[in-house]
C-alpha cells in the first residue's frame, strides 16, 4: 500500500499544500482540482523531485521519503518529454529498467499490448504523441515499480486512444498490483477508469 | 581582391581604408548569423498571428522583429568591437607599415623586434583592461548565443506585403551585397591561388612542415578546447542543479575574451623566456594559447544546449536512475554530438587560421600554414602566397566540414 501521511510543502510565496491519503495494490486513484491546488506537486514529492517538509512517504509500511529519486519504488510518466529524441522507442525503452535486462520478447510483447507493435527502432520525433505517450508507458509498467505516478499523461490525446491506454493501465495494473496515482483534468477519465477520486482545493 | 576583380578605381590594398574594409568583410558573417539566430527565435505564433493580423512590413518590424534583435545588437556590437580592437592579422598584413597600427601590432614588435619586454607587458595591460571593461559590458546582456548553432528554418508563411516587388527587389539587393561582401575575397582567393604555383607550392618540403604543424595544432587545440569547454559547461550544470550561483563562472569565461592571443602569448613568452628556450617550447606554447583562445567560443556552443537538454532530461534521467558513466555515454554525448562537433571545428578552425600566437612563437624550425603564408608574402611572392591561401583555405573549411557533419551524423543516427 501507498501510504501518504501528513505531508507537508511549502512553495515560495508562502503557498503550503498538505496531503494525506493511501492507495492499495492495484488500485487506481485520481487526483483532480483547478490548477494551482499541488497536482503535481504531489507527484514530484513522490517521485523525489521535490523536498517535503515534513510527514512521511511508504509503500508497504517503508518509508522512502528520504531516498533519491532512482531508488524510490517509483514510476512516472510526465505529460510530455518522456523520451530522448535521439535513442529509438525500444532504446528509450530498455534505457530506463536498470538493474535486469529486459528481453526482446518482453518488450515486443509491451508494445503489443499498447498498440505500438512496430515503433521499436522508430525515434521519438518520427512518430505522434500519442504513440510517444504510450512508449513511456509501455517504460513505466516494464520497470515493474509498484507506483506509477501519471501527470496528466494522456491528456493530449482523443478519447479513442486514451481508452486503448486506459484498457491496457487497468488490466497492468490489476495483474501486477500497481498503485496508481492519476492527475487528470478530465472528469471522464475517473468515471471511464471506474476509480476513486481525490479532489484537491 | 581588386587585383584580382581588375576594377580601376578601387582604394590602395594597404592602409587605413583597406583594414576598415577588411574588418567589415570579416565581421559581417558573423553579425548575420547573430542576427538571424535572434529572429528565428521569434515564436511561430507571432509570425502566424502577424500575418492574420495582416501587419505591414514596418509594423512586423516594430512589434515582432525589432524587439528580437535589440535583445542582441549591443551585445555583438560590444563582440564586434572586441574582436575588432584585438584583431592582428588583418592590420600586420594590410596595415602597411606603422602609420596604420595597433595595440596588438605594437605589443608583437615591442616583443619580438625591439625585445622591449616591460612595454610590451604595460602595452598588454593596457590592452587588457580595455578588452575586460568591453567583456564585462558583454556579459551584462542577455539574448541569443553569439555562437549558438545556427537554427533550423521554419515553415514558410507568407506575410502581408513580402510577395509585393519593392519588398522582393530590397531583399535581392541587400541579400546581393551581403553574398559579394562575404564571397568575394574568398572567390579572389580561388581565382588568384590557382594557377602554376600551386604544384610549386605542393613541391615545397617548407609547405608540408608547416601543413603538418598546422594540422597537429588545429586539431589537437580543437579537441582539447571542445573537451575543457565540455567539462566547464558540465560543471556549470552540475551547480545549476544544485542551486549553486555560477555567474563567477560566466564571467571567468567570457574574461577569455578579453585575453587576447597576443596579450596571452606576451604573458607566456616573459614567463618562460627566463627559464627555457621558448622557440623549443613554441609547438606547445602555440597549441596552449590557442586552446585557451578557442575554449570562449566552445564553451558558449556547448553550454547553452546542455542547460536546455538537463532542463528537459535531469527530472526524466534522475526518475529512471539513469546516471554518471551511463547518462554521458546514452544521453548527453549522442545528444550533444551536433554542438561537441560544431565547437571542435570552430576551435580547430580558429586554431588553423590562427596568426597572432604564430607570430610570436614561429621560427624557421616552427612554421605554420598561416606564419608561412605571411612569410612568402613578405617576400612579394604573390603567386605563391595566394597558392598557399588557397589551400589553407581548404583545409580550415575541410576541418571545419568534417567535424561539424560527422558529429551531426552521430546526432541524426537512432541509437538503439
Amino acid at each position: 500500500m501507498l501510504e501518504v501521511q501528513n505531508l507537508a510543502f511549502s512553495r515560495s510565496g508562502g503557498l503550503r499544500f498538505h496531503y494525506n491519503f493511501q492507495i492499495q495494490p492495484a488500485e487506481i486513484l485520481a487526483v483532480q482540482g483547478p490548477s494551482g491546488v499541488g497536482k503535481t506537486t504531489l507527484l514530484d514529492l513522490i517521485a523525489g523531485f521535490e523536498t517535503p517538509d515534513e510527514g512521511s512517504i511508504s509503500w508497504q509500511g517503508k518509508a522512502f521519503h528520504n531516498e533519491m529519486p532512482w531508488d524510490r519504488p517509483v514510476s512516472t510518466v510526465f505529460q510530455s518529454d518522456n523520451l530522448f529524441d535521439h535513442l529509438t522507442c525500444a532504446r528509450n525503452v530498455s534505457i530506463g529498467i536498470t538493474g535486469t535486462s529486459v528481453s526482446q520478447q518482453r518488450l515486443d510483447a509491451a508494445f503489443a499490448e499498447l498498440g505500438i507493435d512496430g515503433l521499436q527502432t522508430r525515434l521519438p520525433g518520427h512518430i505522434s504523441g500519442g504513440q510517444q505517450q504510450r512508449v513511456a508507458l509501455a517504460r513505466a509498467l516494464l520497470r515493474d515499480q509498484p507506483v506509477l505516478l501519471l501527470d496528466e499523461s494522456f491528456s493530449a490525446l482523443d478519447w479513442d486512444m486514451r481508452t486503448g491506454c486506459f484498457d491496457a493501465l487497468k488490466a497492468l495494473c490489476g495483474a501486477r498490483g500497481m498503485s496508481v496515482l492519476l492527475v487528470s483534468h478530465d472528469n471522464r477519465d475517473a468515471d471511464y477508469l471506474g476509480c476513486k477520486v481525490m479532489r484537491l482545493e | 581582391m581588386s587585383q584580382s576583380v581588375g576594377l580601376p578605381g578601387l582604394p590602395p590594398i594597404y592602409g587605413i581604408g583597406a583594414v576598415l574594409l577588411a574588418h567589415v568583410f570579416f565581421n559581417a558573417p558573423l553579425m548575420m548569423r547573430v542576427l538571424m539566430g535572434a529572429l528565428s527565435g521569434i515564436p511561430a505564433a507571432h509570425w502566424r498571428q502577424s500575418a492574420q493580423w495582416g501587419l505591414t512590413e514596418w509594423q512586423r518590424f516594430r512589434l515582432i522583429e525589432w524587439p528580437a534583435l535589440g535583445q542582441v545588437i549591443p551585445g555583438l556590437l560590444a563582440l564586434v568591437f572586441l574582436l575588432c580592437f584585438t584583431s592582428f592579422a588583418l592590420v600586420l598584413i594590410l596595415g602597411g607599415g606603422p602609420a596604420v597600427t595597433t595595440l596588438e601590432v605594437s605589443i608583437y614588435t615591442a616583443l619580438r623586434f625591439n625585445f622591449d619586454l616591460p612595454r610590451a607587458a604595460q602595452l598588454a595591460c593596457l590592452q587588457l583592461l580595455i578588452c575586460a571593461l568591453v567583456v564585462i559590458g558583454l556579459t551584462a546582456f542577455s539574448g541569443p548565443s553569439w555562437a549558438a548553432m545556427p537554427a533550423l528554418l521554419q515553415r514558410p508563411l507568407h506575410q502581408r506585403g513580402e510577395q509585393q516587388w519593392p519588398s522582393r527587389l530590397t531583399d535581392y539587393l541587400i541579400i546581393t551585397m551581403f553574398v559579394v561582401i562575404a564571397v568575394l575575397p574568398l572567390v579572389a582567393v580561388i581565382v588568384r591561388g590557382i594557377g602554376p604555383h600551386l604544384a610549386g607550392v605542393l613541391a615545397w618540403p617548407a609547405f608540408w612542415r608547416a601543413l603538418t604543424a598546422s594540422l597537429c595544432v588545429g586539431l589537437a587545440s580543437g579537441g582539447l578546447a571542445t573537451l575543457l569547454a565540455f567539462m566547464m559547461a558540465t560543471a556549470r550544470t552540475r551547480r545549476v542543479r544544485a542551486g549553486r550561483s555560477v555567474w563567477w563562472l560566466d564571467v571567468a569565461v567570457s574574461l577569455y575574451l578579453a585575453v587576447s592571443a597576443i596579450v596571452l602569448g606576451t604573458g607566456l613568452f616573459i614567463l618562460l623566456r627566463p627559464v627555457a628556450n621558448i622557440f623549443t617550447l613554441a609547438p606547445a606554447l602555440v597549441l596552449l594559447a590557442n586552446m585557451l583562445v578557442a575554449l570562449p567560443f566552445a564553451y558558449r556552443v556547448i553550454e547553452g544546449r546542455m542547460a536546455a537538454l538537463a532542463a528537459t532530461h535531469d527530472r526524466l534521467c534522475a526518475g529512471l536512475g539513469i546516471r554518471g558513466w551511463r547518462r554521458l555515454r546514452w544521453i548527453t554525448l549522442p545528444a550533444l554530438a551536433p554542438e561537441l562537433g560544431y565547437a571542435a571545428g570552430l576551435s580547430a578552425a580558429l586554431s588553423l587560421g590562427d596568426m597572432t600566437v604564430i607570430a610570436l612563437f614561429g621560427s624557421q624550425q616552427f612554421q605554420t600554414l598561416p606564419w608561412l603564408l605571411y612569410q612568402t608574402m613578405a617576400r612579394y611572392r604573390s603567386g605563391e602566397a595566394a597558392a598557399l591561401a588557397l589551400l589553407l583555405l581548404c583545409l580550415t573549411i575541410g576541418i571545419f566540414l568534417l567535424f561539424h557533419l560527422m558529429s551531426r551524423r552521430i546526432g541524426n543516427q537512432p541509437h538503439a
